[in-house]
């Protein structure tokens, strides 16, 4: 059986988030799955029943254990959004370079590029970038992007990963967000301001999304599905990354974050779901 | 407020005018008469206005033909719909949909006569998708009785209405008109008079990001169309969408959005846009736009 070792701050590996339907997705595909969580701020107070599923690992000293050492995958979902996260991520996977040299180490590049997220790496050449929206189910296809000190020639494997979970791949160029998220953020930028500003309700606008330009989701749903700190942290290193003020994210949003609003994730964003 | 649930203080209709016989006033017309309204049709000469009664028959003749609807009822359809050139006839109906070509001078001046020919409670409604509510309500003397009532095309299909509620708008006709949205078998939403309204300013960033990200070299036409079907779930990527709506009139829809909020970054257009309106690859109406529809004769019609 292969395995894979996912990282990812202990509260993201729950259903609906991109870590939680990863995870799954590696069971459900007779992965034998280890989840490396050290320790972080937005730890919840238990581990809860999800993780009961995998072998956890803690402390950076676990990653000698065989669990880590026979990985053939490595998922990092720390974000390195330029909210906190890069810092955060750089400290929780300081000692990700004790595991084995050669395996694919896929990493999250919703909030930051590829090239970003290889940068912290004591071994960059090993690093591949990806990738998606939510509903993960509904995703079909997923992003790859290769950081400039990468090696191009582990996409075949990252490609190989995705195919065993069922997802296509397709290679885009490296920036933050990739295709799809940033595209994405966007809308939801643009429908937050427009909350703001009072042009709608926020159930009139995704309403108005979904009859009148065929959206799946409305767009405020959306982010609450998405996680309103990500999408916002997408927008902020876009408009680092580009300069551009275009990338601005909507004040409304940016206080949302700022007042633990997430969105689904804990029950609160753009709608209430208590 | 949901608009749903709102309590409704609402005037019942029975008598619709519809100013402008073209797309959105044809296809608004069918729904209403197959509703059950009467129906006012008026356009600048009657030729115009004949001909365009004689495209909803044979519209209705087709989804008569497909068993969507008897004889009787395609008959009955067309019997409510009253087609004049006369645009005083207009009093009689008690709501007033304008449907005239997207041009601010043009519909102040039907506002304007629509006011001094009507009774003044009857409310007139504005099918604009760009122009403000509260500029055409202040071509009348009663701008609480003006509202917009934007509908999407093709109208039939399309299940949503935009109500716009201009600066001077009064509760009454906004929920009126919800009401009639309603009755006419569409979902309304409420919406501050302000560019772009909900869906052309919200939609704007997925064309507008998917240009920049191909102008980036960031991924292809192709790449970014197949993203957002099989990744995100829309129903059609952005540039195969811009291709079925015309890549004029979406450049035309941010350049107008752009210029309504003085440079807002946000809606800048791309050179991709323009280069290709200019070139003449307008989509699938000119058989070349993102995409090559050369042999493709569904789309050259
Ligand atoms: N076509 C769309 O996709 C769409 C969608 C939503 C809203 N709209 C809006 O609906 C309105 C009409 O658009 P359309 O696509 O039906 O245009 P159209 O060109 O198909 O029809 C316009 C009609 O208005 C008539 N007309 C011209 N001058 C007139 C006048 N002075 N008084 C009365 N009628 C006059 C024309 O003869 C024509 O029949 C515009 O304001 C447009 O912005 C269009």
């Amino acid at each position: 059986m292969n395995s894979v070792l996912i990282a990812a701050p202990l509260a993201d590996v729950a259903p609906g988030t991109l870590a939680g339907e990863l995870a799954a997705a590696c069971v459900a595909a007779n992965y034998d799955v280890t989840l490396y969580c050290p320790p972080v701020a937005s730890d919840p107070a238990d581990e809860g029943s999800i993780v009961k599923a995998f072998t956890l690992l803690r402390e950076p000293g676990e990653l000698h254990e065989p669990a880590a050492q026979s990985a053939h995958y490595i998922l990092d979902l720390f974000d390195n959004g330029p909210n906190g996260w890069r810092e955060q991520k750089q400290r929780a996977l300081a000692d990700l370079h004790r595991l084995p040299d050669g395996v694919p180490l896929l990493t999250t590049c919703v909030s930051g590029s590829a090239t970003d997220a290889a940068a912290m790496f004591a071994r960059p050449s090993q690093v591949i970038g990806f990738a998606a929206v939510l509903p993960f189910d509904a995703v079909n296809t997923i992003e790859l992007l290769l950081p400039m000190q990468g090696d191009a020639a582990l996409l075949e494997p990252a490609r190989a990963f995705f195919q065993t979970i069922g997802k296509q791949t397709l290679q885009v160029a490296d920036g933050p967000g990739g295709v799809m998220p940033r595209i994405l953020a966007m809308i939801v930028n643009e429908a937050a301001y427009a909350l703001q500003e009072g042009v709608a309700s926020a159930a009139d606008i995704d309403t108005a999304m979904r009859l009148g330009a065929n959206y799946p989701y409305g767009p405020l749903a959306w982010a609450d599905m998405l996680g309103l700190d990500l999408v916002h942290a997408t927008l902020w290193a876009l408009q680092l990354e580009l300069g551009d003020d275009r990338y601005r994210p909507c004040p409304l949003l940016a206080r949302m974050v700022r007042a633990g609003l997430r969105g689904k994730a804990n029950g609160r964003g753009f709608y209430s779901y208590e | 407020m949901n608009t749903q649930n709102s309590k409704l203080i609402t005037q019942n209709f029975t008598t619709l005018g519809i100013v402008g016989s073209g797309t959105m006033g044809g296809g608004i017309a069918q729904i209403a008469a197959q509703h059950g309204f009467s129906v006012i049709l008026y356009d600048i000469n009657t030729e115009i206005v004949t001909r365009s009664v004689g495209r909803l028959q044979a519209m209705l003749d087709k989804l008569a033909a497909k068993g969507k609807l008897s004889g009787d009822d395609v008959a009955a359809t067309i019997s409510r719909i009253r087609a004049t050139a006369t645009l005083e006839e207009l009093a009689a109906a008690d709501f007033i949909i304008e449907a005239a070509p997207e041009d601010i001078t043009l519909k102040r001046d039907i506002f304007s006569r629509l006011d001094a020919a009507c009774p003044p409670t009857t409310i007139l409604a504005s099918n604009t998708s760009s122009l403000s509510i509260t500029i055409l309500g202040g071509a009348t003397r009663r701008p609480a009785q003006v509202v917009g009532m934007h509908f999407f095309n093709p109208v039939p299909l399309m299940g949503l209405v935009e109500v716009i509620v201009g600066q001077y708008t009064d509760e009454e006709t906004v929920n009126s008109t919800v009401a009639l949205a309603q009755q006419l078998g569409k979902t309304a939403v409420r919406c501050n008079d302000t560019p772009g309204f909900i869906v052309n300013r919200v939609a704007r960033n997925f064309y507008g990001e998917a240009l920049r990200i191909v102008g980036e070299q960031g991924a292809t036409v192709e790449q970014i169309d197949q993203l957002a079907e099989q990744e995100a779930g829309f129903r059609m990527g952005p540039f195969r969408l811009m291709d079925l709506i015309g890549i004029d009139i979406n450049f035309a829809v941010t350049q107008s959005v752009f210029a309504a909020y003085f440079g807002e970054p946000r809606y800048r257009p791309h050179p991709i846009q323009q280069r290709m309106v200019e070139a003449g690859a307008l989509g699938r109406k000119a058989g070349r736009g993102f995409y090559d529809y050369s042999s493709d004769k569904e789309a050259a019609k």
